[in-house]
């Protein structure tokens, strides 16, 4: 079977600018796929090129088995796409909205109207949906953007960071709504983020994107197995920070951390947490806190990119010492 | 070479006449919901109308003026700048929709991406019309009466179509370019010296200087004398007709180009 996204070494150039710098991909029939990285990483602009939206300055792109530049038209007859922001003219209403989107997908009236009736139900807006979109809050706005990229029942599904600026209900919501499509209609989908935590839910596999490049590649579970050992994350007294690395290093290699911060790969894991307690204080360093925690995929980001991921939401359950 | 799956997607590539018709609608739709749109349109040439015809009614008494009626003289001059400014408008429209992500929405499509083009200029022409039409029934209003309707009408209308689709094109030409609304006040600059470079104010005969050379080259001096014929002295003549065919044919082609390889560039 056909891939549905298979890129090869795609480039985007923007003037001197490279921001796309030779990505491959293979996404395969029915997987959510993740493609995570920091603002300004490529994300969007491999998207866009995905997408048709833009052209490649080098390399190759097939999606659903269609050329995105010389078969343009086919590929975007088979992706559905909700860009960032959701660009939705606030002016309409959600369903003169999904009626033009249907017609311009060729859509029969009827059809467009059952289809439009039953995509608002779906997404919870079929009260709101003679509503003028302007009064949308934020969450509805992503799901009617939803709802318009699913009006003709794609194959391909791309959603460029499709719950930046959502409140956590909302998010959840959307995360269900995408995980019921991939469950019932084995719609495959790509999802780009910033959010550790939404590519760690929703995605089998996911691609890390830093400066253009693609760093690291695979399902969530390896890549966090690759990194090894757990990280321990301490906060020490300003002054202490010098003798507290020199103490920490003897127990695994120093990480990337958050500024006043420390971080190692703990060799030996929890069992060794208490050994590290008693060094640290028998050098006199002050502890205010700390925390050990399993390899996250910010990890696997820091280990690939000497630095931690823009956005990066804390890690839950820490283990604390002190106050 | 991988091959294409077959079968994906429900739909089939809309034709560019719904698809064009789709666009127009929207922009209808906007308009009704938000009649500012227009406003300033049709206020522009109403207002300056209403100044003209009071403060200069003795250019009539100019030798050879082609009127009595300085409301005869101005008025079509008037409807092409509604319809000028209107064009404009679907730049400012399109300049918003890539502003807010709106424009991604509609190439993302799968008919072909003229459709987009082809409809917002019907919609620009439906505009410019209308704006043209309310103009003239002012202009009757303030004492412009026809000399040749039956072949003047089709004629200023042909004038008014032509400077709407001009001024969108050329509108439409620059964001696709620029992709950024700060170019917006360009539209209106580019439209607002080709409109007064010309004959708006006196015939050819009576302009001096560089604005006498300049109009003379200036295609709109020539849709103008198209369009004015059907106000003026001798109504409508082959020798005031041909060349404002000419002039309409060619800017209109001229920058109907200008546009589509301008929305041709936006994604390269």
């Amino acid at each position: 079977m056909t891939e549905p996204i298979l890129a090869e070494g795609l480039v985007r150039k923007f003037g001197d600018l490279v921001a796309v710098d030779g990505i491959d991909l293979c996404v395969a029939q029915g997987e959510v796929f993740g493609f995570l990285g920091p603002n300004g990483a490529g994300k969007s602009t491999t998207v866009r090129m995905l997408t048709t939206l833009l052209s490649p300055s080098a390399g190759t792109a097939r999606v659903a088995g269609y050329d995105v530049v010389t078969q343009a038209a086919e590929v975007r007859r088979v992706i559905g796409v909700a860009l960032q922001d959701a660009a939705i003219d606030p002016i309409m209403t959600g369903r003169e909205l999904l009626k033009l989107q249907a017609v311009l997908h060729g859509i029969p009236r009827r059809i467009s109207r059952e289809r439009g009736d039953e995509l608002l139900s779906r997404v919870g807006l079929s009260a709101a949906a003679d509503r003028r979109v302007g009064t949308y809050s934020g969450g509805m706005r992503r799901r009617l953007d939803l709802a318009l990229a699913l009006i003709h029942e794609p194959r391909v599904l791309f959603l460029d960071e499709p719950t930046t600026g959502l409140d956590p209900t909302s998010r959840m919501a959307l995360w269900e709504e995408v995980r019921r499509l991939n469950g019932e209609f084995g719609t495959t989908v790509l999802l780009t983020t910033q959010y550790l935590e939404e590519a760690d839910q929703l995605a089998g596999r996911i691609a890390i994107i830093d400066g253009g490049r693609i760093v690291r590649q695979g399902e969530p579970e390896a890549l966090k197995d690759a990194v090894g050992s757990p990280t321990l994350r301490v906060d020490v007294d300003p002054d202490h920070l010098t003798r507290a690395a020199e103490v920490l290093q003897k127990f695994g290699e120093i990480r990337p951390a958050r500024s006043g911060r420390l971080a190692i790969g703990l060799e030996g894991g929890a069992a060794r947490l208490a050994e590290v307690v008693r060094a640290l204080d028998a050098a006199g360093v002050v502890l205010n806190h700390m925390e050990l925690d399993a390899p996250s995929l910010d990890d696997v980001f820091a280990e690939a990119t000497g630095r931690r991921l823009e956005g990066a939401e804390e890690p839950p359950a820490p283990v604390e010492v002190g106050g | 070479m991988t091959a294409a799956v077959e079968g994906l997607g429900t739909t089939h590539e809309p034709s560019v006449l719904a698809s064009s018709g789709a666009v127009a609608w929207r922009g209808v739709l906007r308009t009704l919901r938000f009649p500012a749109i227009i406003v300033q349109s049709i206020f522009f040439p109403a207002f300056f109308l209403l100044v003209y015809t009071g403060l200069y009614r003795a250019v009539t008494e100019l030798p050879n003026f082609p009127t009595d009626r300085a409301a005869n003289w101005y008025l079509p001059f008037m409807m092409m700048q509604g319809a000028a400014f209107s064009g404009v408008g679907a730049g400012f429209a399109t300049a918003v929709d890539i502003d807010n992500g709106f424009f991604d929405r509609l190439l993302l499509v799968p008919g072909r991406r003229i459709s987009i083009l082809l409809g917002t200029l019907g919609f620009a022409l439906v505009r410019a019309v209308t704006v043209a039409f309310l103009v003239m029934i002012l202009g009757l209003g303030l004492g412009a009466r026809f000399t040749d309707a039956p072949l003047g009408l089709p004629l200023l209308f042909l004038g008014v179509a032509a400077m709407s689709l001009i001024a969108s094109c050329y509108s439409l030409g620059l964001i696709y370019r620029v992709k950024d609304q700060r170019v917006a006040p360009m539209f209106q600059v580019g439209i607002f010296v080709a409109l007064f470079v010309s004959t708006a104010q006196v015939p050819l005969d009576l302009a001096t200087g560089w604005l006498h050379d300049a109009a003379r080259f200036n295609p709109v001096t020539n849709i103008l004398r198209l369009g004015r014929q059907a106000f003026l002295t001798g109504g409508v003549t082959w020798t005031d007709t041909w060349g404002g065919l000419v002039a309409v044919v060619a800017t209109t082609v001229v920058a109907g180009l200008w546009a589509y390889t301008g929305l041709r560039k936006y994604v390269d």
